[in-house]
């Protein structure tokens, strides 16, 4: 099975994979890089107090960049445009 | 004669808490069929089937797991030498999942049988095969609440547990352990995708927690390590290593 490479720049800095993860082919390296990039993202956005942005970078082990990912977590100080939706009627138990 | 097989391991985690008797020791002994080999990666003990003997794992790794519809493997339990992989087939007769060799294993197998006459003639050694059972059931309860932390929290939990485990095993050398398994199997254990196991490990490596190197892990920070996993041992009911600080001497 070909190897591929997968490098992530997050907010914690830059990964350059040098292991890299053999995988059936280009589409199952694709699937990968999203499920790993929706799992990073998870656990980079669930305490994070600022925006986010995710990059992947999937190489293929004979050379060449198969393709890049991205993933942005904006966070805006500002109040929503139609104001503070009310939430607290809504807000019972389930 | 065939080769006796070496139940050492499985002694020392009986006798972690309370001690065997030489003959309660020469009983498990005479039960305990010679060793069989098992290479890597193979399906030991089917779900499904109902097993007419338990085996103990007496060298290498193995793990529970089952297979999801989509073909993904979850893998509920590593197993280290000195467990028994399914001592529960015995009161539950049908397996609910699947036995597997990580490693190269080497097993010994007791008849059901043999294990009944044990459990009726003697309460006391009954008790403690139904303790390593519990032991069992507070390792899964310790995993499914290990699953609800994040990635580098849950991989540093489960090398300080392994580690631990393979520590009453007298299986560690120093701060370091082999564990030869690859980053698909620990993603398989962890329920994260095999480059994000990858990349959870460089976190542990560039924080100076862990090194690895050919199947060896190296323990460098052990305090900072647990603090990552929050790891706690209670679940593994100790005795004799209780006091996990003193477990790797700081030079």
């Amino acid at each position: 099975m070909p190897r591929y490479f997968f490098d992530v720049q997050d907010g914690s800095g830059v990964f350059i994979d040098q292991t890299g993860t053999e995988l059936p082919g280009d589409g199952a390296a694709q699937e990968e890089a999203s499920a790993a990039i929706a799992s990073i993202a998870r656990d980079q956005i669930s305490h994070t107090t600022k925006s986010e942005n995710i990059v992947m970078w999937v190489r293929r082990e004979s050379g060449g960049a198969l393709v890049v990912l991205t993933l942005s977590f904006m966070l805006l100080a500002t109040a929503a445009p139609h104001g503070d939706p009310v939430l607290s009627a809504e807000r019972k138990e389930l | 004669m065939q080769d006796q097989a070496n139940l050492e391991r499985l002694f020392n985690r009986m006798e972690e808490r309370r001690p065997l008797t030489a003959a309660q020791k020469a009983e498990l002994q005479r039960v305990a069929s010679p060793p069989i080999v098992v290479p890597a990666k193979t399906d030991y003990v089917l779900e499904g089937a109902r097993p007419s003997k338990s085996s103990l794992l007496l060298s290498g790794f193995a793990c529970r797991y089952t297979l999801m519809p989509d073909g993904r493997r979850q893998i509920t339990a590593i197993h280290v030498p000195g467990d028994f992989v399914d001592l529960h087939s015995l009161p539950l007769e049908v397996m609910d999942h699947t036995v597997a060799s990580l490693t190269d294993c080497q097993f010994s197998a007791a008849d059901h049988r043999d294990l009944m006459r044990i459990i009726s003639n003697d309460p006391d050694l009954a008790l403690g095969l139904w303790r390593l059972t519990l032991l069992d059931g507070a390792l899964h309860r310790e995993w499914i609440v290990a699953f609800a932390m994040n990635a580098v929290e849950h991989l540093a939990h489960l090398l300080c547990e392994l580690f631990v485990r393979l520590k009453v095993v007298g299986l560690t050398d120093g701060a370091s352990f082999e564990f030869p398994v690859t980053q698909e199997v620990l993603a398989e254990t962890l329920g994260l995708s095999p480059v994000h196991v990858n990349r959870t490990l460089q976190d542990l490596r560039s924080n100076h927690l862990i090194s690895f190197d050919r199947g060896r892990v190296s323990i460098l920070d052990w305090t900072g390590l647990r603090e990552v996993g929050k790891f706690d041992a209670t679940h593994l009911h100790l005795g004799k290593h209780r006091d996990l600080a003193a477990m790797i001497p700081t030079s």
